[in-house]
């Protein structure tokens, strides 16, 4: 019995820590990964594994979000002035997702997991001329430097009003399915409001853990964090994260990037499955 | 200084709780326990305090929740040092919503 138990928690392990490393090789949240394996392969009810898998993006996204501090990649007043809306949007996605059937879930996150993979395959980038200085009321401009050219990127930042709006959406998808929003306030960011893909992926990366603190916290106040369980997932999550961001550069991330495209539409239709009932 | 002192708080955020998180699982895996409900700062301490390794298993989840709100405290502390009250107020905004989240259930 305890040897299964064992293998049981060693198999979550191997999991989160896969996570973490095409999470950081992709440039996406653990959950998309960690809700899936937990739900299809280990059994577990949605709201466990959203809240095992909030832990593991809190857990992942710290970890890398230091580096890009560190790096000054992340624009830090544009992130705080965003988590306004992901904290409110996450809190009450939580809160539905506490009080929602778990197959309506698995539904929501197979339509996620595929338009991922539809964003994954396309990914566009904006090709604009970044323009440097203030718009509106609050300074959110700011500048970087190119490693690899020593070149300084300078920019503004446009329609706040939208990236608002977005970014409560965003929120929402974090507290409602366990992710961490990535997918929406990313293109949002350099799309709409003309921040450099970079810089989008670095300020995106730092929100992330506090949206997704923000719905934790009601899960554990719900009882719906399983303490061994989102151990196990936070520490994989981080190390597996750390160990991407090591092997990124000698990996061809376009090629892994359509492999896992097809992988999600695969496991979108196994949760669709789920939430029909065909499939425990 | 912004910079500096938010990845600071990363940093040691993490590095304690996964210290944590590891030991915390480590000792599970070698004398069992029956919870499995996370609990609150005081009842873990009191859980580590009678043998039970998922009190060092809450700790560890606790500094984990607490790494990004502590985040946001130093940020506000860093705008209010350097005048910026429009985002001393953005950062309050943030912190107000969270603390919501804490007493939401009651």
């Amino acid at each position: 019995m305890l040897a299964m138990e064992l293998a049981f928690a060693i198999g979550i392990l191997a999991f989160a820590l896969l996570a973490g490393l095409l999470g950081s090789l992709l440039g996406l949240g653990g959950g998309i990964i960690i809700i899936p394996a937990l739900t299809l392969v280990f059994g577990y009810p949605m709201q466990t594994a959203i809240g095992a898998s909030l832990m593991a993006v809190i857990a992942s996204s710290t970890g890398s979000a230091s580096y890009y501090v560190e790096e000054g990649l992340s624009n830090l007043r544009l992130g705080m002035v965003l988590e306004i809306a992901t904290t409110l949007g996450s809190v009450i996605g939580a809160l539905v997702a506490v009080y929602t059937d778990q197959y309506l879930l698995a539904a929501a996150f197979g339509i996620l997991l595929l338009y991922s993979a539809v964003h994954m395959i396309r990914r566009p980038e904006a090709t604009c001329i970044y323009k440097p200085g203030p718009c509106g009321p609050l300074d959110l401009s700011c500048s970087y430097t190119e490693k690899n050219d020593g070149k300084s990127v300078e920019y503004g930042v446009q329609k706040l009003g939208r990236g608002m709006f977005a970014s409560l959406g965003a929120g929402g998808m974090s507290g409602l399915l366990g992710v961490g929003g990535g997918t929406i306030q990313v293109p949002v960011m350099n799309l709409w409001m003309g921040v450099p893909m970079r810089a989008a992926c670095a300020t995106s990366n730092f929100m992330i853990g506090v949206t997704a603190l923000a719905g934790a916290v009601v899960y554990y106040q719900f009882g719906m964090v399983q303490p061994v369980l989102a151990g196990i997932v936070a520490v994989g999550a981080f190390f597996g994260a750390a160990i991407g961001s090591r092997v990124a550069h000698r990996i061809n991330g376009e090629q892994l990037k359509r492999l896992f495209a097809v992988l999600m539409i695969f496991v979108a239709a196994l949760m669709f499955l789920k939430a029909a009932g065909v499939i425990a | 200084m912004l910079n500096r002192w938010v990845r600071l708080v990363l940093v040691i955020g993490m590095w304690v709780s996964m210290t944590l998180l590891v030991a915390g699982l480590a000792w599970y895996a070698v004398a069992q326990s029956t919870g499995n409900i996370t609990l609150g700062p005081l009842q873990a301490i009191d859980a580590i305090l009678q043998g039970d390794p998922i009190g060092l298993i809450s700790l560890g989840i606790l500094c984990l929740i607490a790494t990004p709100l502590l985040r946001i405290l130093t940020s506000f502390a860093v705008f209010a040092q350097t005048k910026e009250w429009k985002f001393v107020l953005v950062s309050a905004i943030v912190l107000a919503i969270i603390v919501l989240a804490v007493f939401v259930k009651a």
